[in-house]
């Protein structure tokens, strides 16, 4: 976007102006100076070189054509200025055509709606992701993380929390065994066994882990999935704390608005237990097939801790008490995701794990 | 378990809503699984704990709900019109061989029935909650378990050899034919009912064909008894007999409950098919142990409960359960009923107490926690770090299963390396713990490129099982795998491709140790069950091998379906978990500018970049602050077994500038280092 035509001062003009050449020429410079600054080019810069040296139209062409008619000593000075103006204005048209050639390699006119660059993040699992929010829940409340053994022993497994050889709990059905007194752990309670055994009390911890039981999978069933059991323990934990403790955590997990409901229940190592269900995070608590229809969905069994189970660890049940609990994080991912086959979550298509990618 | 409105309305008043009677039950303890609406009735279906066999019945049913309400309990009538002039002890006995299998013995013996179909009321009552109507007799003993919840048979008293019952436990080859028609062979752990001659019933689970009670029959001998609930346990489960009566004998009726149920019935037979009942009631036991005496302390229930509930309502509730509260709230004296086996200790009464005062009633309340003692354990938080490493070097997390097929698994073991197997697995599928995390992921990757996915790039951590050398149990060890294949995701529409290999593989691992503050493992060429040979490599640390990377091999990928190029590599990281994270610590940085030269050296192929390496950090030259490999070249100009390398050498000092000369200097002493050392020249 050159100056156009016509703005350019010519001796003519100057010398109606003004009629002193050197000032002409002088103004001549400054004006190219001013156009130069503009061209963008090579168009633009042959135009202007035309404008202003172009052999019939120039406008320093002209200065010098007009020369001759001058009287002899102005004539050699606006000559010998005519001259130095000609060469600045050839070097500077030189110039920029060379910084023309140069920008033509650097000029953007890139098609910025065209995809970026893609950046291959990894993520992580959604019942890791779950299990990170649950975790976190409590361990901002000041629990610990603790974890320990797949493979146990009777014992740990089921004699230390009170579920006694002929229990209808230890079904063969539904515990596989390695042989001996070895088990795949059926909960992850044995961590807490073994964590009493080794701390004293006041204890507050969570206690993730795979956890196996003799199921044939299918959608809600896989033989081995993750569980994340919790456990307080003091001189004045209550059944009240219990079920403060649990109502946040049901509302830190699936919002504010839900609302929990305990009802009893039955474990061996709790005394009184009890089942939390909270309201259904699908449907708000209206009633959908998430829910059955229900309203509410089954969250986490949880109860008193035993005095078999204290007596079992060396504890005194006369001076500490203490709550216990636990869910399956594959459900709660299931719930929490709106995943309708616990399986798929085993299958790890891309797709899926895609949809985790946080 | 099916429950009847209509039914339950016969011992206590109900609600006027089923709703919210079903909220009541769930509040109880009772969760409604289900309400449906059949014939003029309302069937509930309960989910009760196993352990509340009290509950497994209607009566009991009503009684929490009358405990819940605080409404009167009606039981039913139990009272029985006798024949004068025919005594029950004249026309049968009761011999008990094995007393700890049954502890108690009762019946009654009713003359001159006559078998028909039940009254309509009965035999609705029985169908809506899905029993099948039989006859007068056999429905009666049904609607009495369902009703009172303890199982009763009658026999064919005129079938019974020597007119006599003998309880004793199964003979030698002994068989019996069930009710349902299955002949049944018998062992010495089956208790049975016998007359003088043969097995007429296995105890609690079923009775025989040989005395049942059908059209014709006229006197009747009616069994209330208390069997051993581990032998009525494993005999219903050995011959794969799920009954109604041996649910409840397993999970331990009350010793005195036959009784009622026996006059109930009795009194029910003679209403409704005719006939008289004998004089006197046979009753065979030994001395019966007292009931369970508890104490119970409001103050235990207010330390337990976190409330102070007040002492007329815990007696209250206790006493319309059925149990007999004495003395004042500091210590009640509690006595608790038979048909509650299930409670054994204050807390269990504390339960009680709060299943009826009702656990929406507690407030809640958070506990005061201390500061933990320790920030967690610290494999937990090694573990979470380790993932979001993989995470951040563009890994996606798998799980995959823990149990597999041992052939799986088998392709990547060493021969001293043996799998864990289930010693009652679901399926041969499952039946091996994973000794390898690979064999997991190879399905995963076959899954994904089956749906065209074929840029697959997946980690995982978890344990890993392996038998220990003696001993059962299981060796349990944490460890990392990693797996790339396909041909290479494209970052950018101008780009090309790049195949996976190896040195992802590598890099990945070497910015896992760096990142992890752990010690970088030493690679090694070697062959590995599983990969290709001449593409794998061990990996070690202070000279033990800590796993493998590599190529997975073509039989190998074959077997999980997969025809391209796999890299895998699945590392012990159980001992690197453990360690304490690394310690962040400031190095101040050199204030002078250093210098960059590059130096190319022809060398022979066998001189590894390992040497190399080691020959450069053993050099004691404080300006020598870094070097990296920027070039491998083989082309023409090389001779075979040669190649080129191209190092990078970066000259600094902490103190001052160096000048050019000086760095001149020391490249040519490096340069020179490494000539002298591995032969080769400069290019
Ligand atoms: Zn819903």
């Amino acid at each position: 976007m050159g100056a156009t035509e016509g703005e350019v001062p010519s001796v003519d003009q100057g010398q109606t102006a003004d009629g002193d050449p050197l000032a002409i020429i002088q103004q001549l410079q400054q004006q190219f100076e001013v156009e130069a600054e503009s061209i963008s080019d090579e168009a633009e810069l042959a135009e202007l070189r035309a404008r202003y040296l172009g052999r019939k139209r120039g406008a320093l062409t002209a200065v010098f054509d007009r020369m001759r008619s001058l009287p002899g000593e102005l004539r050699a000075q606006v000559g010998k200025q005519a001259n130095q103006a000609r060469q600045l204005l050839t070097r500077r048209l030189d110039e920029i055509s060379s910084a023309l050639a140069e920008g033509r390699d650097k000029r953007c006119d890139l098609d910025v709606s065209l995809p970026g660059r893609t950046v291959h993040l990894g993520s992580l699992h959604p019942i890791t992701l779950a299990l990170q929010e649950i975790e976190s829940v409590f361990t901002r409340m000041g629990y610990e993380v603790v974890e320990g053994p797949e493979v146990e022993t009777d014992w740990y497994n089921f004699e230390a929390l009170n579920i006694p050889k002929e229990h209808p709990a230890r079904d063969i059905q539904d515990t596989l065994y390695l042989g001996g007194e070895w088990l795949l752990r059926t909960h992850t309670s044995p961590v807490q066994i073994r964590t009493m055994q080794r701390r004293q009390p006041p204890l507050a911890i969570i206690v993730p882990g795979r956890v196996y039981r003799r199921d044939t999978p299918d959608a809600t069933h896989t033989p081995s999935f993750v569980q994340c059991e919790g456990l307080v323990v003091g001189p004045d934990i209550t059944m009240t704390d219990l079920k403060g403790t649990l109502d946040h955590f049901a509302k830190a997990l699936f919002g504010h608005e839900t609302r929990t409901r305990f009802r009893p229940g039955y474990f061996p190592f709790t005394e009184p237990s009890a089942e939390m269900d909270a309201t259904c995070p699908a449907c708000a608590g209206n009633g959908c097939r998430v829910c059955k229809g229900s309203g509410w969905v089954e969250m986490l069994g949880s109860g008193m801790v035993h005095p078999a189970v204290f007596e079992a660890v060396g504890y005194d049940p006369q001076t500490v008490q203490g709550f216990a609990f636990g869910m399956g994080v594959d459900r709660i991912a299931a719930v929490r995701y709106g995943i309708d086959d616990i399986r798929t979550l085993y299958e790890n298509d891309i797709r899926f794990l895609k949809q985790f990618a946080t | 378990m099916l429950f009847s409105t209509a039914w339950l309305s016969r011992y206590v008043e109900l609600p006027e809503s089923t709703r919210t009677l079903t909220d009541l039950l769930t509040s109880c303890g009772l969760v409604v699984d289900q309400v449906d609406e059949v014939r003029n009735d309302t069937v509930l279906d309960l989910d009760v704990a196993s352990n509340r066999v009290d509950a497994m019945n209607h009566f009991g049913v009503a009684r929490e709900i009358a405990t819940a309400r605080r409404e009167p309990l009606r039981p039913p009538d139990s009272s029985v019109d006798e024949t004068p002039g025919c005594a029950a002890a004249d026309l049968a006995t009761i011999e008990i061989d094995d007393p700890q299998g049954c502890a108690r013995f009762v019946a009654r013996v009713i003359r001159d029935i006559e078998v028909g179909p039940s009254p309509a009321w009965m035999s609705e009552l029985l169908e809506v909650i899905g029993l099948r109507p039989i006859n007068n007799v056999v429905d009666i003993t049904n609607f009495v378990m369902w009703e009172l919840g303890h199982p009763l048979h009658a026999y064919d008293l005129d079938l019974l050899a020597g007119n006599k019952i003998v309880v004793r436990r199964a003979l030698p080859g002994e068989a019996l034919q069930t009710l349902d028609g299955t002949s049944r062979s018998l062992t010495a752990d089956d208790l049975v009912i016998a007359d003088a001659d043969r097995a007429i019933g296995l105890a609690g689970v079923m009775g025989g064909a040989n005395t049942e009670i059908q059209a014709g029959s006229t006197n009747v001998l009616l069994e209330g008894a208390w069997f051993d609930p581990q032998l009525v346990r494993n005999s219903a489960q050995r011959l794969g007999m799920h009954t109604d009566a041996s649910h409840r004998f397993e999970r331990t009726l009350a010793i005195d409950g036959m009784v009622a149920a026996v006059d109930r019935a009795a009194a029910l037979i003679a209403e409704l098919a005719g006939g008289e009942i004998c004089q006197g009631r046979l009753d065979e036991k030994d001395q019966l142990p007292e009931p369970v005496s508890l104490s119970l302390r409001s103050s235990r229930v207010e330390k337990l409960l976190g409330v102070d509930i007040p002492e007329g309502d815990i007696r209250n509730i206790l006493e319309r359960l059925g149990f007999e509260v004495e003395g004042a709230s500091a210590s009640f004296l509690v006595t608790v009923p038979r048909h509650r086996s299930d409670i054994s200790r204050e807390e269990d009464l504390v339960e009680e107490v709060a299943r009826h005062y009702g656990y929406e009633r507690l407030p809640n309340t958070l506990p005061a926690l201390r500061a933990p003692e320790e920030s967690g354990d610290p494999m937990v938080l090694a573990e979470r770090r380790l993932k979001q490493v993989c995470v951040a070097a563009g890994y996606r997390e798998a799980l995959t299963p823990s149990l597999g097929r041992d052939e799986d698994q088998a392709a990547f073991l060493r021969a001293d390396d043996a799998p864990v197997s289930i010693a009652n697995p679901i399926s041969k599928a499952l039946g091996f713990l994973r000794a390898r995390l690979s064999p997991g992921l190879l399905t995963v990757v076959a899954h994904n490129v089956n749906r065209g996915q074929q840029d697959v790039r997946l980690f995982e951590i978890g344990n890993r099982f392996t038998q220990p050398s003696e001993g059962n149990g299981a060796i349990e060890r944490k460890a990392l795998a990693l797996i790339i294949c396909g041909p290479g995701q494209v970052a950018h529409w101008g780009e090309s491709n790049r195949a996976p290999d190896l040195f992802d593989l590598k890099g990945t691992l070497e910015a896992v140790a760096r990142r992890m503050g752990w010690p970088a493992w030493q690679w090694r060429a070697g062959t590995q069950p599983g990969l290709e040979d001449g593409c794998s490599a061990e990996l070690l640390l202070e000279g033990e091998v800590q796993g493998w990377a590599g190529r997975i091999s073509a039989e190998v990928a074959e077997r999980f379906g997969l025809a391209l190029p796999v890299w895998g590599a699945e590392i012990d990281v159980e001992e690197q978990l453990a360690r304490p994270a690394r310690e962040l610590r400031y190095s101040p940085l050199s204030r002078f500018p250093g210098g960059v030269r590059d130096v190319s050296l022809q060398l022979a192929e066998s001189v590894s970049f390992d040497h190399i390496e080691a020959a450069v950090t053993s050099r004691e030259d404080v300006s020598l602050a870094g070097f990296e490999l920027v070039d491998v070249y083989q082309g023409d100009d090389i001779p075979s077994g040669q190649r080129s390398l191209t190092l990078r050498f970066t000259y600094r000092r902490d103190d001052r500038t160096l000048t050019a000369e000086e760095i001149d200097s020391a490249h040519q002493a490096v340069t020179s280092h490494l000539l002298d050392e591995f032969g080769g020249k400069q290019r």
